[in-house]
C-alpha cells in the first residue's frame, strides 16, 4: 500500500513539473506549482504514516507556501489584466525588446 | 476495501490533474485543481489523518482555492492553447519513472515489481535524494525553457 501511495505522490509531482516546463499560461504555471505542493504533502503524509512521526508542522509549512503563492499570483494576474498585458509568458518575456 | 477506495480516489485525482492542462479556459483548470485538492483531503482521511484532511479541506479548498477562483474570475477570463500536450506527457512520464523507481516495488521482500531486483535501501533512506532530484529536474526544465527562448523558439 505504501508503494502505491508514494507512486501517486510522485505522479502528481511529475504532472506538475511537466506542466511548469510546458505551459505558456501564467496561471497554469502557478497551478502546476500547487500540484507539486499537493504531491509533496501526500508524500510527506505517507512517509510519516508508515514510519511514524508528526507531520502537522511540515504540512502547515507546505500549505502556507501554497497560500502565499496563490495570493501573489492573483495580485499579479489582476495587474496583468488591468495593464492589458498578455498572460502568455512567452510574450511577457519579449516586453523588454 | 481500503485499497479499492484508494484506487478510485487516486484515479480521480490523476484525472483531475491531467484535465488541468487539457482545458483551455483557466477557470475550468482551477476547478480541476480544487477537485484534486478535495480528493487529496479524502486520501488524507483514508490514511487515518482526519484532522489533516479537514485542514486541507477548509484551508486550501475552502479558503485558498476559493480566493484563487474569485480573484481570477473577477479580473477576466482567458482562453488560449497554453500547453504543449506531447512534451507534457513525455516529461510527466519520464519524471515519474525517474522519481518513483525506488518506491514502485516496496513490499515485504523489498524488490522492484517491474524488474524483480532487490532494492538495497528502502524508500525511507532515499526519499531525500528523490526530493533533491525533483528540484534538479525543475531547474533543468526552467533552464531548457530559457535556452529555447534564446535559440528563438516560440
Amino acid at each position: 500500500m505504501l508503494a502505491y501511495v508514494l507512486m501517486l505522490g510522485f505522479a502528481i509531482i511529475s504532472i506538475g513539473l511537466a506542466g511548469i516546463a510546458t505551459s505558456r499560461h501564467f496561471i497554469i504555471m502557478v497551478v502546476s506549482v500547487e500540484l507539486m505542493l499537493l504531491g509533496s504533502s501526500l508524500l510527506a503524509l505517507s512517509s510519516f504514516y508508515y514510519y511514524s512521526g508528526n507531520v502537522l508542522l511540515l504540512l502547515l509549512a507546505i500549505w502556507s507556501i501554497a497560500a502565499i503563492e496563490v495570493m501573489v499570483a492573483v495580485v499579479l494576474y489582476r495587474y496583468l489584466e488591468r495593464a492589458e498585458l498578455s498572460l502568455d509568458v512567452g510574450r511577457l518575456s519579449k516586453l523588454r525588446d | 476495501m481500503l485499497f479499492a477506495i484508494f484506487a478510485v480516489l487516486a484515479f480521480i485525482e490523476l484525472l483531475a490533474a491531467a484535465l488541468i492542462f487539457l482545458f483551455k479556459n483557466v477557470m475550468h483548470s482551477i476547478i480541476m485543481l480544487a477537485i484534486a485538492f478535495l480528493v487529496g483531503s479524502l486520501l488524507f482521511a483514508a490514511l487515518q489523518q482526519p484532522l489533516l484532511a479537514l485542514l486541507q479541506l477548509f484551508v486550501i479548498v475552502g479558503g485558498v482555492l476559493t480566493y484563487f477562483f474569485i480573484g481570477v474570475a473577477s479580473a477576466g477570463l482567458s482562453k488560449f492553447k497554453h500547453t504543449y500536450y506531447l512534451p507534457l506527457a513525455v516529461l510527466a512520464i519520464a519524471s515519474f519513472l525517474l522519481l518513483a523507481y525506488a518506491s514502485i516495488g516496496i513490499n515485504t521482500a523489498g524488490s522492484n515489481v517491474l524488474t524483480r531486483q532487490m532494492i538495497a535501501n528502502y524508500v525511507g533512506s532515499s526519499i531525500s535524494v528523490l526530493y533533491m532530484l525533483a528540484i534538479v529536474l525543475f531547474g533543468v526544465g526552467l533552464g531548457a525553457i530559457e535556452l529555447l527562448k534564446k535559440l528563438g523558439a516560440e
